[in-house]
């Protein structure tokens, strides 16, 4: 008899620890994808920026977004977010203002444009359009593997202002835009119904 | 038979006494992360926090906790809320601006959500940790002349909410205690 209570007793202490092994894991992990960009590379811009926007959705946050949910766009058209957000894994905006141009350059993408060039990654239009009477680049890649979608990084390039956006995971990319004014993402003016893009001139580069 | 049974109940009053001292923990925590953040704030912008004890006796209202009937009108639970009022929040500790410190403090066990720096409304700094079936969201908003460090309890349809519009709904949080508060 105490034998056997010794035994069971040694098998709830194994279990316990085992339990704790297990928790003590499960909060450690944290899933990884290609697509996710490493975007702080560049502390330094957001030190010197005077504006700064720094979003950071991951895909345990997203997951709590209820999959039936509508809102309104910018533009005052429904969006129906939850068929828009139901393959997302993660939204991250950084965005930075400054008040003078040339407070950034080309050595400041180095780092997102080395992981843009990594396989998987593609160019998939470069938009130049005016908006106030300045420049403004946008440059959209997408990383795709086995016919799907991955991700899409989206940066537009103003004189006095840089935005960098990671969207992860499986998206439409015809309902882009209508993410714009939502999670956090600035409105950089993607949508063909935006103001400003009767000047667009969009060219697909393979 | 006997030692054994005087073992299980040991075992079971130090899996008990550990619960206790962990949630005991847990709470302790949770409010130093959240006294660790109103502390930088001070120590970052020079501005002085103060007691309840001081505020009644100097009529400075610099930090304030919210009575339970007040509680019961808005959309989450139980918070806490700091209140400085007409500081100078331009002065800063030039080595490291306070978003670099909010993370050195909070993180990793806070998530950075959203941190916003505008040149006309200010900075908004907002994280958030789950907390079994409620979400915990610390926000602290710092303009040119108040700042307020906020810490609610939201339910998953009211974080839902702040997730798809993270800075308004910071403010909308921030203005709705402030409100409740005054």
């Amino acid at each position: 008899m105490n034998k056997k209570l010794n035994s069971w007793l040694k098998i709830f202490s194994l279990a316990v620890a085992l339990l704790a092994v297990c928790a003590t894991g499960a909060r450690a992990q944290q899933p990884q994808y290609a697509a996710k960009l490493q975007l702080d590379n560049e502390e330094s811009l957001a030190q010197r920026a005077n504006e700064l926007i720094d979003v950071n959705l991951d895909e345990n946050l997203l997951r709590i977004i209820p999959k039936k949910i509508t809102t309104t766009s910018g533009t005052g058209e429904k969006v129906d977010v939850g068929a828009i957000i139901g393959g997302l894994k993660g939204v991250y905006v950084r965005s930075y203002g400054f008040n003078a141009e040339g407070e950034y350059t080309e050595a400041n993408l180095a780092g997102v444009r080395t992981q843009l060039r990594s396989p998987g990654w593609s160019r998939l239009v470069n938009i130049i359009k005016k908006k106030a009477d300045e420049n403004v680049r946008i440059e959209v890649y997408m990383m795709t593997s086995t016919g799907s979608i991955d991700g899409i990084a989206i940066l537009a390039l103003e004189p006095k202002r840089l935005t960098m956006v990671n969207i992860v995971g499986n998206i439409n990319l015809e309902k882009l835009s209508q993410l714009e004014g939502q999670f956090g993402i600035p409105e950089i003016g993607i949508g063909s119904g935006s103001d400003g893009d009767k000047d667009n001139k969009a060219t697909k580069k393979p | 038979m006997r030692r054994t049974l005087y073992t299980l109940l040991l075992l079971l009053i130090a899996s008990l006494a550990h619960t206790t001292v962990a949630l005991a923990a847990t709470t302790a925590t949770k409010e130093a992360e959240y006294h660790a953040v109103v502390k930088l704030i001070e120590s970052h912008y020079r501005v002085k926090h103060r007691g309840i004890p001081f505020v009644a006796n100097l009529g400075v209202k610099t930090a304030k906790v919210v009575s339970k009937s007040a509680r019961r009108v808005l959309r989450f639970g139980d918070f806490k809320l700091a209140i400085f009022e007409d500081q100078d929040f331009s002065g800063r500790d030039a080595s490291t601006d306070i978003r670099t410190r909010l993370r050195q403090t909070l993180e990793p066990g806070w998530h950075p959500l959203v941190a916003v720096r505008l040149e006309d409304e200010g900075q908004t700094f907002t994280y958030t940790k789950a907390d079994g079936d409620k979400f915990k969201v610390l926000i602290v908003v710092i303009g040119q002349r108040d700042a307020t460090v906020l810490q609610v309890n939201l339910n998953p349809e009211e974080f839902a909410k702040l997730l798809m519009n993270p800075e308004q709904q910071s403010r909308e949080l921030t203005n709705e205690a402030t409100s409740v508060e005054q």
